[in-house]
C-alpha cells in the first residue's frame, strides 16, 4: 500500500517536472520568437528584453513595483483555475474584480470601525461582492443554460460601467469636490499596510498566497473538492455517480468569483487607497494565462503569476528603452499562450504514442 | 409622425450597426457547425480592421483592403485550427489568446504602418450604393435599399449560409463533423480537413465584419475599435439558435439597443449614459437567458476529436 | 499535408513580418517641427536643458488622435528644440493603479521634469510627488471655469497643476454663432477631468453668443468606438442639432463623419481636423499643450519654476483656434465676422467674469 504510494507520488512527480520543463522551454521559446519580432521591427532585442529584466527585477523598487502586479494575478489565476477545475470556463474575473473592488471601498469609506475589523470587513466585502456576480453567472448556466463563456464576458462590460457609474457623481461614492472618476479616500483602518518600507508593495500579496494554500486544500483534501475534480473530468459522469454538479457549479462560481474579487479589494485597500473608473490594466484576463501556465496547480500560478507580473512591471521600461510600442507586449503575451499550449499538447500526444508502443514492445 | 418619419433611419441605422455583427457571427456558425469553439472573433476583427485599412491605403481600392482583411483572417483561421485541431488544444483559451494578440498586433501594426501623427490620410471606403427604384420607396427605401455594398453581400450571405449547410452534402459534412466527428469519420468525411476548412473560412467572414467596420462603417482605424463586438456576435449565435436567419434577427436585435439608446440619449432622457452604454450587454444577456434553452448547441461543440 | 500546412503558416508569418519591418521605415517619418538653432535661454538653473531629463506619463496611447497624442507631441517639439532632436521619452497606457509607481520610479533615477498628463493620477502625484523634491512634476489639469477645481489643488513645492482654461467657453461660442436651428451639442468621451473641464464651458459658451439656442452636452461612454460615436452624434443631428463637437480621442473622428454625411456643421477638437471631414469641419479648437509644457519647461530651466494652479487663460494662449481652411468663404460673412469679434474679444479677456 505505502510502497505503491510512493511509486505513484513518483510517476506524478515525473509528470509534473516534465511538465514544468515543458512549460519553461515554451516560453524562453515565446521570448525568443518575441525577439525576433522586435528584431525584424529594426530594433534591437537584447536591449529590449533586458529593458524588461531591468525593470521588473532591477531594483528593490522595481522587485516591488512586480509584487505589485504579481497579487491581481494570484487571485485571477486562482479564480480561472478553480472554475476551470470544475469544467468552467470564468472568463469573468475582470468584472468580479471591479463588483469586488466596489464592495470593499464601499465598506473601507462609509463603515466606521477598528483596523482589526476593518480590514477583515473590507475583504469579506470584496469575497462577497466578486462572489455574487460570479454566482449571479453561475445562476444563469444552472437556470438557463446560458453559457458561462459569453454571459461572464458581458458581465464584465455591465461592471465596468456601473463602477465609473458609482464614481462619478458625489450623490453617490464620488469625493465631493474631488476630481470625477475617483471615489473618497478610504479610511485609514481599512488600507493594507506596506510590506517592503518605502515601497508599493503590500501585504495583499500574503493574502494571495493564503488564497493558494485554501485553493490546494480545498480541492486536494476536501470532499467537495474532490466532487468538483470529478464534474472537471467528465460532468456527466459525475452528476450519473449522483454528485449534484448545478449545485457545484453554484458553489464554484461563487468561490471564483470571490477569489476574482479579492483582486479587487486588495488593489482598492492596498494599491490605489480608493475606488477609480476603469482602474484595472487586465489583471483579469491575464488571470487566464496566468492559469494556463501554471497547469491549474497551485504552485504554478504562483510562477505564471510571477511571470505576467513582470512582463507588466517590465514592458514599460522595454518600450522606453527600446523604443517598441507597448503594445507589443500583448503580442508577446499571446505568443506565450500559444507556444504554451501547443507544448502542452505536443507532450501529451508524444506520452500517448509511447503508450501506444509499450504494449507492441511487450508483445514482441 | 417625426416617429414615422425617422423610422427608415432608424432601419438603416440597426441594418448598418448589426453588418459587422452579421458577418462575424455567420463565420462563427461555420466555425462552430463544426464543433469548433472560437471566441476570438473579437481579435480577428481587430487584425482585420487594420489590414482593410493598409491595404485600401496602399491600393487605392477599398476592396484589395478587404482582400487583405480575408487573407489576414485566413492567417488566424489557420493558426486556431492548427492549434485546436491538430494539437487539439482548449479552443477557449487560443482564442482567449486570438483576443490579445488581435489588441496587440493591430496596434503595433497601424503604429508601424502610418507612425504617429494626428493627420487621418483619406482612403478609399465603401460608399452607399442605392438600389434604383427600390431606394425610392418611403421608410424601407431608406431603411433598406440605401446600403453599401457590405451590407447587401452580409444580408445575402443569409440565405446563401443557409442553402449550403442544409441543402448541399458539403454542408450536411459539416454539421456532421460537429455532431459526431466519430461517425463522421466512419462515412469517410476528413474530420480534420472539414474542421481546418471551416475555422479557416469562417475567419475570413468574420474578417469581412471588421474590414467593414474600418472601411465603410467609419473610414480609418483606431484602437480597440471592435469595442466588444466580436463578443456579442458570439452571443447572437447562440441566440439565433445556430441558424444564419435567427443570427440575423439576433444581431439586429442587440444593435437595436445601441439605436434605442442613442434616441434616448438625443431626447435627453437623463438615463446616466453608463446605463444607455450597458444596454446591448444586458439584452444580450437577457436573450441568452430567455433562449439558450432552445438553442441546441452542435453536440461535439469545443470537444477536441482524437481519430483512433 | 499537415507538416506542409506547418510550415507554410510559419512562411507566411515570416513573409509578413518582413514586410511589415521594410515598411516601418518610411511611415514612421512624422513631419517634424523646425527647430531653430541656439533659440534655447540661457541657463539659469545651473544646468544645461540638453542634459534635462523628461518624461510623460500617458494614461492611453500616442496614436489616440487626442489626449495622449498632443503630449506626444508637445513633449517632441520641446526634444527638438532643445535637445537635438532626441527621441521623446514616454509611457502610454498607464492605468490609475500604476501611476505611483512610476512617479516613484523616474523620481528615483533623478528626472528634472515629469509629466503626468491627466487629472485621475492627481492622488498618485500628491502622495508621491514629496518623496523627490529634486524632480518637478507637472499634472495636466482639467480647470472648471466655475473655479470648483482648484479648492482640490493641493500645495506641494515640486508640483504644478497645469492646463488651459475657458476652452469650453471658446467653443460654446462658435458653436452658438454656427447654428441655424438653435440646437448645438457636445459629445465627451467618458466623464473624466480632462473632459468634464471642458464640457462645464460649453452652456456659458453658448449662452454669450446665442442666450435662444439650446446646449446640450452628453458623455459618449467610449473613446474608442468610432462606428458607435457617429451613430450617436447621427441620432442628435436627427433632433435638429445642426452643429456637433466631440472630446472623445479617436471616437470622435467618428461623430465629424457623422456631420459631413449629413451636411451639418462640426468643429474639430484637440487637433486641426479639416482634412478629416472638410465639409463639415469649419474650425478646430485645440489644446495648445505644446506652448504649455514648453513654457513650464522654460520657466525650469530659467529657475522660474511655479508650483501650484499654473493655468493657461485665454489671453495666454492656452487654448488655439485653427485657421479657416477656405471656410470664411464658404460661410455667410455675419457669421465670420461674428466669430471672429467674439474670438478677438475672448481672447482678449473682455468676457472675463460674464461666463
Amino acid at each position: 500500500m505505502k510502497k505503491s504510494d510512493s511509486t505513484k507520488l513518483k510517476a506524478t512527480m515525473d509528470g509534473v517536472l516534465r511538465q514544468c520543463l515543458v512549460s519553461v522551454s515554451a516560453v524562453i521559446v515565446a521570448i525568443l520568437l518575441g525577439m525576433l519580432l522586435i528584431l525584424l521591427m529594426g530594433k534591437n532585442p537584447i536591449v529590449a528584453f533586458s529593458a524588461l529584466l531591468q525593470g521588473a527585477f532591477g531594483s528593490m523598487n522595481s522587485f516591488a513595483e512586480t509584487l505589485v502586479k504579481v497579487t491581481p494575478l494570484l487571485f485571477t489565476g486562482i479564480s480561472y483555475a478553480l472554475a476551470n477545475r470544475c469544467g468552467l470556463t470564468n472568463l469573468g474575473m475582470e468584472g468580479q474584480m471591479y463588483m469586488g473592488a466596489l464592495a470593499a471601498a464601499a465598506v473601507g469609506i462609509f463603515v466606521e470601525v477598528p483596523a482589526a475589523l476593518h480590514i477583515p470587513l473590507c475583504i469579506l466585502a470584496g469575497f462577497i461582492g466578486g462572489g455574487l456576480w460570479g454566482l449571479l453567472a453561475g445562476w444563469l448556466k444552472v437556470k438557463f443554460g446560458a453559457s458561462e463563456i459569453i454571459t461572464t464576458v458581458m458581465l464584465n462590460t455591465i461592471a465596468i460601467y456601473f463602477i465609473e457609474f458609482m464614481v462619478t457623481d458625489p450623490a453617490r461614492m464620488m469625493e465631493p469636490g474631488g476630481v470625477s472618476g475617483q471615489s473618497s479616500p478610504l479610511t485609514d483602518s481599512a488600507k493594507l499596510s506596506i510590506l517592503l518600507p518605502n515601497t508599493r508593495a503590500h501585504w495583499g500579496i500574503m493574502i494571495g498566497l493564503l488564497c493558494i494554500v485554501l485553493f490546494w486544500l480545498f480541492l486536494w483534501r476536501s470532499k467537495k473538492g474532490y466532487e468538483v475534480r470529478v464534474s472537471g473530468f467528465n460532468m456527466q459522469a459525475a452528476a450519473y455517480s449522483g454528485i449534484n454538479t448545478s449545485r457545484n457549479i453554484l458553489l464554484v462560481m461563487l468561490l471564483a468569483g470571490g477569489v476574482a474579487g479579492l483582486a479587487g479589494a486588495s488593489e482598492v485597500m492596498g494599491v490605489q487607497g480608493r475606488l477609480y473608473a476603469g482602474f484595472s490594466p487586465g489583471y483579469g484576463f491575464d488571470g487566464i494565462a496566468v492559469a494556463l501556465i501554471g497547469m491549474n496547480s497551485p504552485i504554478g500560478i504562483i510562477f505564471g503569476a510571477l511571470l505576467f507580473g513582470a512582463f507588466r512591471a517590465g514592458g514599460n521600461r522595454m518600450q522606453m528603452k527600446a523604443y517598441v510600442p507597448f503594445s507589443i507586449v500583448n503580442v508577446i503575451q499571446a505568443i506565450v499562450i500559444f507556444a504554451v499550449v501547443a507544448s502542452q499538447m505536443l507532450l501529451e500526444i508524444w506520452s500517448e504514442r509511447q503508450l501506444k508502443k509499450q504494449p507492441k514492445q511487450q508483445d514482441a | 409622425m417625426a416617429f414615422f418619419d425617422s423610422l427608415g433611419g432608424y432601419i438603416n441605422t440597426d441594418i448598418s450597426l448589426a453588418t459587422p455583427i452579421l458577418l462575424a457571427g455567420l463565420g462563427l456558425l461555420i466555425i462552430n457547425r463544426a464543433g469548433l469553439l472560437n471566441i476570438g472573433a473579437e481579435g480577428t476583427m481587430l487584425i482585420a480592421t487594420i489590414m482593410a485599412v493598409y491595404g485600401s491605403y496602399i491600393s487605392g481600392s477599398v476592396w484589395v483592403g478587404l482582400i487583405f482583411a480575408m487573407v489576414s483572417g485566413a492567417a488566424v483561421g489557420a493558426l486556431f485550427a492548427l492549434l485546436t485541431v491538430t494539437l487539439r488544444a482548449n479552443q477557449t483559451v487560443v482564442g482567449a489568446a486570438i483576443n490579445v494578440l488581435g489588441s496587440g498586433l493591430s496596434a503595433t501594426l497601424f503604429r508601424i504602418m502610418f507612425g504617429v501623427s494626428s493627420e487621418v490620410p483619406a482612403i478609399d471606403v465603401f460608399r452607399v450604393w442605392k438600389i434604383p427604384g427600390l431606394s425610392a420607396i418611403p421608410v424601407i427605401g431608406e431603411g433598406l435599399f440605401s446600403h453599401m455594398p457590405m451590407v447587401y453581400i452580409a444580408f445575402l450571405l443569409v440565405p446563401v449560409m443557409s442553402y449550403f449547410l442544409f441543402k448541399t452534402q458539403a454542408g450536411l459534412n459539416l454539421r456532421s463533423v460537429g455532431e459526431n466527428p466519430k461517425v463522421a469519420d466512419t462515412l469517410g468525411i476528413n474530420v480534420y480537413r472539414t474542421q481546418y476548412i471551416a475555422a479557416i473560412v469562417g475567419s475570413m467572414i468574420i474578417a469581412l465584419g471588421g474590414a467593414f467596420m474600418s472601411t465603410g462603417l467609419t473610414k480609418f482605424f483606431s484602437e480597440e475599435m471592435v469595442s466588444g463586438r466580436g463578443y456579442i456576435a458570439l452571443a447572437a449565435v447562440v441566440f439565433g439558435r445556430y441558424k444564419p436567419s435567427g443570427i440575423m434577427g439576433a444581431a439586429m436585435v442587440f444593435m437595436a439597443g445601441i439605436v434605442i439608446a442613442n434616441i434616448l440619449m438625443a431626447q435627453g432622457a437623463g438615463i446616466p449614459y453608463q446605463f444607455l452604454n450597458m444596454i446591448p450587454y444586458v439584452l444580450t444577456v437577457i436573450a441568452l437567458a430567455a433562449f439558450a434553452h432552445s438553442a441546441v448547441a452542435p453536440a461535439a461543440l469545443g470537444k477536441p476529436y482524437k481519430r483512433g | 499535408m499537415k507538416k506542409i500546412l506547418v510550415w507554410l503558416l510559419v512562411m507566411a508569418m515570416v513573409f509578413a513580418l518582413v514586410g511589415c519591418g521594410k515598411s516601418a521605415e518610411p511611415a514612421t517619418e512624422a513631419p517634424t517641427t523646425e527647430a531653430p538653432a541656439g533659440a534655447a535661454p540661457a541657463p539659469a538653473s545651473g544646468k544645461d536643458p540638453k542634459d534635462m531629463k523628461i518624461v510623460a506619463l500617458l494614461p492611453g496611447t500616442i496614436t489616440d488622435n487626442g489626449w495622449n497624442f498632443i503630449c506626444y507631441d508637445a513633449l517632441k517639439s520641446i526634444c527638438n528644440e532643445y535637445m537635438d532632436g532626441k527621441e521623446p521619452e514616454y509611457i502610454e497606457n498607464i492605468a490609475v493603479s500604476d501611476m505611483a509607481g512610476y512617479i516613484r520610479q523616474y523620481g528615483e533615477d533623478g528626472y528634472d521634469m515629469v509629466i503626468i498628463h491627466g487629472a485621475q493620477f492627481e492622488a498618485a502625484a500628491v502622495e508621491n510627488a514629496p518623496l523627490y523634491p529634486e524632480t518637478k512634476f507637472c499634472l495636466s489639469y482639467g480647470f472648471k471655469i466655475d473655479g470648483s477645481t482648484d479648492q482640490n489643488i493641493k500645495a506641494i513645492d515640486n508640483l504644478a497643476y497645469v492646463g488651459p482654461v475657458g476652452m469650453g467657453v471658446a467653443i460654446g461660442g462658435i458653436m452658438g454663432i454656427l447654428t441655424d436651428s438653435n440646437k448645438v451639442v457636445f459629445l465627451g468621451g467618458m466623464d473624466t477631468p480632462a473632459i468634464s473641464d471642458i464640457t462645464s464651458g460649453i452652456v456659458p459658451g453658448v449662452k454669450l453668443t446665442n442666450p435662444d439656442a439650446t446646449a446640450t452636452t452628453e458623455y459618449l461612454g467610449t473613446l474608442t468606438d468610432q462606428d458607435k460615436a457617429r451613430e450617436a452624434a447621427k441620432a442628435y443631428i436627427d433632433q435638429g442639432y445642426d452643429v456637433v463637437c466631440a472630446s472623445a480621442n479617436s471616437a470622435q473622428l467618428g461623430c465629424l463623419w457623422a456631420a459631413q454625411d449629413a451636411g451639418v456643421y462640426a468643429l474639430g477638437f484637440n487637433s486641426d481636423q479639416y482634412s478629416i471631414a472638410p465639409d463639415a469641419v469649419v474650425l478646430s479648437v485645440m489644446r495648445n499643450y505644446t506652448m504649455i509644457y514648453k513654457d513650464v519647461f522654460d520657466k525650469l530651466v530659467a529657475g522660474e519654476w511655479t508650483s501650484g494652479k499654473v493655468a493657461y487663460e485665454l489671453n495666454q494662449g492656452g487654448t488655439l483656434v485653427s485657421e479657416w481652411h477656405g471656410w470664411d468663404e464658404k460661410l455667410p460673412k455675419e457669421k465670420v465676422d461674428a466669430i471672429n469679434e467674439f474670438l478677438a474679444k475672448l481672447f482678449n479677456g473682455e468676457y472675463e467674469g460674464q461666463y
